[in-house]
């Protein structure tokens, strides 16, 4: 008998009575960023949309929205990119890291279920929605797509996650080069890293991004039980600690939380942060706050 | 105390370090996983410090516990208790005891000795004489040793020598009676005194009267239980005249006897021997005897009663007729007895046996042999009458009083004619009624010779004196241990329980520790 996967708790009914509630999730997520960047670049040309630049191509854009021209000059393929004055494309980027998995399992269920939730309501507001992992091995999982279908496929995709990688660790500043520029993130991670993945999170905000971050916390990032020798999930290194080192690691992870939430207030990110033993209909709600009606 | 061998222990403590050692590595083999290390940095082990290997997990003490606990179940550990034992001290109460020496009796001696051994410890004190009979010692030193009657029984007693309890013997060891009992029981210590070996003493003194003529004849033996001779001087005294003085030289274990005399009219109430050069134990260098039982018993004898029986009566050496108004040892009256007598018994009354007894006015039991049949309201005590029919179940022939026999002789002239059968009826009937030494009196008293012997004698206990400690009181504790192992392993598995991998990734504990 098969283990139950986690994605079967995500019901589409209760998605569409979420959706109901939460038409202007964008919007919402939207008015907790920097007054402006609403505005996203889009590479493609299109009704409604403002020339911005030329770009290199990369994975996952528009083949209508290469200019030969500038690709037969250049000998690459370069894209057209434009402004969009409302938001449409959003790339989920989740963490498979180890650490989303070790020593607490039921954070990398949350985040696959938040992963496919989010999804859902952006796929609901008529935008473009695709799929991304930035573990050791930092890819495109589903391209972006939009419509019943998409979530679908990002639903098929997501339950052939084999897991969260068992060494290694997250990559976050890889979605530099692999998202296109434009593209809004939705960012699901636990940002263990010791600058709280900063430095990577200001990179990405670069090509004026909207930035919505969604850190998974667990009861076991500051607890170890009675070992004294510690071993790190992502890396496999070794710590021998003295008696009382837990009390040192939550002061140190408090700090860590912080630090994170100091960053994204002054850089006007979205942090929504929830707890791997919440179920995931209470994570959302605490995250977007109240419904609209 | 905890109490346990030696290999117990060393055992224990060497199972406890293995688990130790075990647990130091188990721990080191399997670190705790955690999401981000950083986060611990600053808890991290000082370089050169204890390191994690040389610790092992809180758990290794339960289960260290448990396996010296079986361990120590498997050795035999026990619970002593230090606490001394209570102290019986059986006294030897023989009459050696009362020897005096260096102007004490030894059993003032032995006391003063255990007073200081015993110091302030409680002890109770049994003598062999009267061993379930308890003193405490104190009392007995505050008393002294006279309270006491010396016992002279040559059986050794049975003595409740418990375990749990430490056993002293004081004694001299001069009786055959004590060195028996500290040879058949396992005393503690022992305690004795005593250096005087030589004593004379009068050990029989015998009188009885001439069967021809109004005289008292009698014997003094003499004996010398020391071991080396002496001379001594044997006085006999009735009353306050001497009857014989003679001078001895006794060898040693010798025993000599003494014939002597003395009319009947010049006994007094008792008759005295009496050894001059008194020794050690002066108790036995005396020696009286009453010379009461050699008198005739006063007798009365009924008017009514047939001249046969009273010249039989008259004639019998042991009985004599008391003068008018005088005090009577004995009544023989001759008539019908009172109700129910000369009738068919009353309800009640049954033939006993052929052998009639009742008790005398000195408590003993006295038996009237003969061809009658005793109907009485069975058995016959003093205060009781007795009515004796004949086997053929004539009239009544006798009956019995309480104290001095009171006879009633109903005796039917047809049935039994005066003859030559009277003197054997009176005889039988008196005799009865008195002791049976009625027609040849004998007065005498014997010491035995070893209550004389004051020699001490080294004895041989079971328990060499002043080497074997008390047992002490100790209770097994296996099973404690047992269901102590038991209880913890099962704490163990508990705590197990509680640490197994939860879903969650972490302990169940609330903080994970």
């Amino acid at each position: 008998m098969s283990a139950r996967h986690p994605l079967d708790a995500v019901g589409e009914d209760d998605l569409r009575r979420l959706a109901r509630s939460r038409t202007s999730l964008l919007r919402t997520a939207g008015s907790r960023t920097r007054a402006g960047s609403a505005r996203t670049t889009r590479a493609g040309a299109n009704a409604g949309w403002e020339y911005r630049e030329h770009r290199p191509y990369l994975p996952g854009d528009d083949l209508r929205r290469l200019d030969w021209r500038v690709s037969a000059r250049r000998s690459h393929p370069y894209v057209r990119t434009f402004d969009e004055e409302r938001t449409s494309d959003w790339v989920v980027c989740l963490d498979d890291s180890a650490s989303m998995s070790r020593p607490d399992p039921r954070r990398w269920h949350l985040a696959i279920q938040l992963c496919l939730v989010m999804a859902y309501l952006l796929l609901n507001g008529g935008g473009q929605v695709g799929l991304a992992l930035f573990g050791p091995r930092p890819q495109f999982w589903c391209p972006p797509g939009s419509g019943r279908l998409q979530y679908l496929r990002l639903a098929r995709r997501l339950r052939e996650i084999p897991g969260p990688q068992p060494v290694g660790s997250a990559h976050l500043g890889a979605l530099v080069r692999l998202v296109p520029p434009g593209r809004h993130l939705v960012v699901i991670s636990d940002f263990l890293a010791e600058d709280a993945m900063i430095g990577n999170l200001t990179a990405l905000q670069r090509p004026q991004r909207r930035l919505q971050l969604v850190q998974i916390t667990s009861p076991a990032d500051a607890a170890a039980g009675a070992s004294p020798v510690l071993e790190d999930a992502e890396s496999g290194r070794r710590l021998a600690v003295r008696e009382g080192a837990a009390d040192t690691a939550r002061l140190a992870l408090a700090t860590h939380h912080e630090t994170l939430s100091r960053y994204c207030l002054g850089a006007g990110l979205s942090l929504g942060r929830c707890h791997s033993d919440q179920p995931w209909q209470n994570a959302l709600m605490g995250m977007l706050g109240p419904a609209d009606d | 105390m905890i109490d346990g061998p030696l290999h117990g222990w060393l055992l224990a403590a060497a199972v406890a370090g293995l688990v130790w050692w075990l647990h130091r590595g188990h721990r080191w083999r399997q670190p705790a996983v955690v999401a981000a290390l950083f986060l611990w940095q600053r808890a991290a082990e000082q370089p050169g410090g204890r390191g994690p290997t040389r610790r092992a997990a809180p758990v290794w003490l339960l289960r260290a516990a448990v396996c010296a606990a079986l361990v120590f179940a498997l050795t035999g550990l026990s619970w002593r208790d230090l606490s001394p034992p209570p102290l019986v001290i059986w006294f030897d109460d023989s009459p050696s005891m009362l020897a005096r020496e260096q102007g004490a009796r030894r059993a003032e001696q032995a006391l003063q000795r255990l007073v200081e051994m015993v110091g302030e410890r409680p002890a109770e004190v049994r003598f062999l004489g009267s061993p379930d009979h308890v003193r405490p010692l104190r009392d007995i030193a505050r008393l002294g040793p006279e309270p006491w009657p010396a016992q002279a029984a040559a059986a050794a007693p049975i003595l409740d020598v418990r375990a749990g309890r430490e056993h002293w013997l004081a004694t001299d060891g001069a009786t055959p009676r004590v060195r028996l009992v500290s040879e058949s029981y396992p005393f503690h210590r022992l305690v004795q005194v005593g250096a005087a070996t030589e004593n004379v003493a009068v050990v029989g003194l015998v009188l009885r009267r001439a069967l021809h003529d109004p005289r008292i004849l009698g014997a003094v033996r003499v004996a010398n239980l020391g071991r080396r001779p002496a001379t001594r001087t044997v006085t006999v005294t009735a009353g306050s005249g001497e009857i014989l003085r003679q001078r001895l030289e006794l060898a040693p274990d010798a025993v000599r006897t003494f014939g002597f005399e003395m009319p009947a009219r010049a006994a007094a109430e008792a008759v005295a021997a009496r050894l001059d050069h008194a020794d050690a134990l002066p108790e036995d260098d005396a020696m009286s005897v009453e010379t009461r039982p050699l008198t005739p018993l006063a007798l009365r004898v009924g008017g009514a009663c047939p001249t046969p029986l009273r010249q039989a009566l008259t004639a019998h050496p042991g009985l004599r007729l008391a003068a008018a108004g005088a005090t009577t040892d004995l009544a023989v009256e001759c008539a019908a007895p009172p109700a129910p007598a000369g009738a068919a018994p009353s309800a009640g009354w049954r033939p006993t046996s052929e052998l009639l007894e009742w008790l005398g006015p000195d408590g003993a039991t006295r038996y009237f042999p003969g061809p009658w049949r005793a109907i009485s309201a069975s058995p016959p005590v003093p205060g009781a009458s007795v009515l004796i029919r004949d086997a053929d179940g004539g009239p009544p022939l006798v009956l019995a009083a309480p104290g001095w026999i009171r006879l009633l002789v109903d005796l039917d002239p047809a049935r039994m004619p005066p003859g030559l059968d009277y003197p054997d009826l009176v005889s039988a009937i008196v005799g009865a009624a008195r002791p049976p030494a009625l027609l040849d009196p004998l007065v005498s008293r014997e010491r035995p010779p070893d209550a004389s012997r004051i020699a001490p004698r080294a004895l041989a206990p079971r328990t060499a004196a002043g080497s074997a400690p008390a047992v002490p009181h100790s209770v097994d504790l296996t099973p404690v241990l047992v269901a102590l192992a038991m209880a913890l392993v099962a704490a163990d598995l508990v705590f197990q329980g509680a640490r197994r991998p939860h879903p969650s990734g972490h302990p169940r504990t609330a903080a994970g520790a």
